[in-house]
């Protein structure tokens, strides 16, 4: 009995160890989750115009910050997670890497210098008017020798269009004109009516079996309140805006598109934005000339997943859109 | 619109029924050219412009494409010169008697 009791203690006990270790590592999903949703996403770039343009880009989100910079020579590509940089270890396997390319570079250019040999071989055959057959039966060589060179002439030929572009315009036409034009009887021309087209069912004309073969989505949205499903649609919107609008904006340029008109446009819409954004937009128009010149942008914000995750699910659970999704189920459903 | 009773077809054009069908009812063709003869002047116009301005010359060929076209127009050039024609005769009139066999005023 006393045995029993033991076995099912240790039993219990790894039932419990079990548990708990499951009970661990769904806490640690949940805090990772809930971490990647309530984390948010910063985002910041920045462009000057000097000498050169010049700018970077930055994206940084829990661990991970990816950053591009641009000094008006190359753009540079910085990834780092948990502060340790993808690209050294890159450039350091390229260091390894570069001299065995350079060898192969240097393979390729001892390979190439025969080919300017060749080219003037070729321009001399392509320029000759005369054909190649005639050369054969001038030179007679021998049969080993004859499949060189025909197999060389097979190489050097060009494409039959490229030997008609080497002739003179003129003799090209004249020999051209009486083979393109062509003089026909009209009354040997029979009329013909156009074929319409067959792809169009005569249902869409008619419309008589067109709800039938209708999509079932838009079916489906034909059925509901449009205006609500409207506002639903513009709600999320609107809240995926405010989720990805920027922080802080700056953008100071001097703009002119060479239409004094459209450069006014541009300026009327740099006004509306600075209502928006404040006084960090400073947009100067020059009417005389099309130009973009002392360009300074800076944008800052960050993106918060869990607000975009609830505008989604906000969305899908509005009236009209549930009722959609649940249409569409129901119709999978019968499929199957 | 009025047509020749010989065409000059440049190589392009392939579907000539239905080309005719379509300059006989006014009906653009996408690309068509057309070799004209207007009050005693040989010209080439597009299609389209043909069919929506109004106009009502008598067309003597047609290509696809205005560069084609004016080879057309050159070659029916060349071959009225070589059969030594009079050109006094390419008035309105007497073109029409000339190219479509018809007197004036009177319908193909």
């Amino acid at each position: 009995m006393e045995i029993l009791l033991q076995g099912l203690g240790a039993l219990f006990f790894v039932v419990r160890l079990l548990l708990f270790l499951v009970l661990i590592v769904l806490a640690l999903v949940l805090v990772l989750l809930l971490a990647a949703l309530i984390s948010p996403i910063h985002y910041q770039a920045l462009a000057e115009q000097g000498e050169k343009w010049t700018g970077s880009a930055l994206v940084r989100w829990l661990f991970v910050r990816a950053e591009v910079t641009y000094d008006g020579d190359e753009p540079v590509v910085q990834v780092k997670l948990f502060g340790k940089s993808f690209s050294e270890a890159k450039q350091k396997r390229a260091k390894k890497r570069k001299p065995k390319r350079h060898s192969q570079t240097e393979k390729k250019q001892a390979k190439t210098p025969a080919s300017p040999v060749v080219q003037p071989e070729e321009t001399t055959l392509v320029s000759a008017e005369k054909p190649v057959e005639i050369k054969k039966t001038e030179q007679k060589p021998s049969a080993a020798a004859e499949t060189d060179i025909q197999e060389k002439e097979i190489r050097l030929q060009p494409p039959a269009e490229e030997i008609i572009r080497e002739k003179p315009e003129e003799t090209a036409q004249e020999s051209s004109r009486p083979s393109k034009i062509r003089r026909v009887a009209l009354e040997e021309i029979q009329e013909k009516e156009p074929e319409q087209e067959s792809e169009i069912s005569p249902a869409f004309f008619t419309g008589e079996n067109e709800e039938q073969k209708e999509n079932i989505l838009w079916q489906a949205i034909r059925k509901e309140n449009l205006k609500e499903l409207l506002q639903a649609v513009f709600r999320l919107l609107r809240r995926i805006f405010r989720t990805v609008r920027p922080n802080d904006l700056r953008l100071r340029c001097t703009v002119g598109t060479g239409d004094p008109a459209m450069t006014g446009w541009v300026l009327a819409a740099a006004g509306m934005a600075k209502a928006k954004f404040g006084e960090h937009l400073q947009v100067k128009g020059d009417f005389s000339q099309a130009t973009l010149a002392d360009v300074f942008f800076q944008v800052k914000g960050k993106i918060c997943m869990m607000t975009l995750a609830w505008a989604g699910i906000a969305f899908v659970l509005t009236k009209p859109v549930r009722h959609i999704w649940i249409t569409l189920w129901k119709a999978w459903k019968r499929k199957e | 619109m009025r047509l020749a009773k010989t065409l000059y077809i440049t190589q392009s054009v392939q579907d000539l029924g239905t080309v005719i069908y379509a300059l006989r009812r006014n009906i653009p063709v996408f690309r068509l050219w057309c070799i004209c003869l207007e009050n005693g002047r040989l010209s080439v116009q597009s299609s389209r412009s043909l069919c929506l301005r109004g106009k009502d010359p008598l067309v003597l060929g047609f290509g696809m494409g205005q560069a084609e076209t004016v080879e057309g127009l050159v070659a029916f050039v060349e071959a009225q010169a070589a059969a030594g024609a009079d050109w006094s005769l390419y008035q309105r009139d007497t073109a029409e008697k000339l190219f479509c066999g018809i007197e004036a005023g009177k319908e193909a």
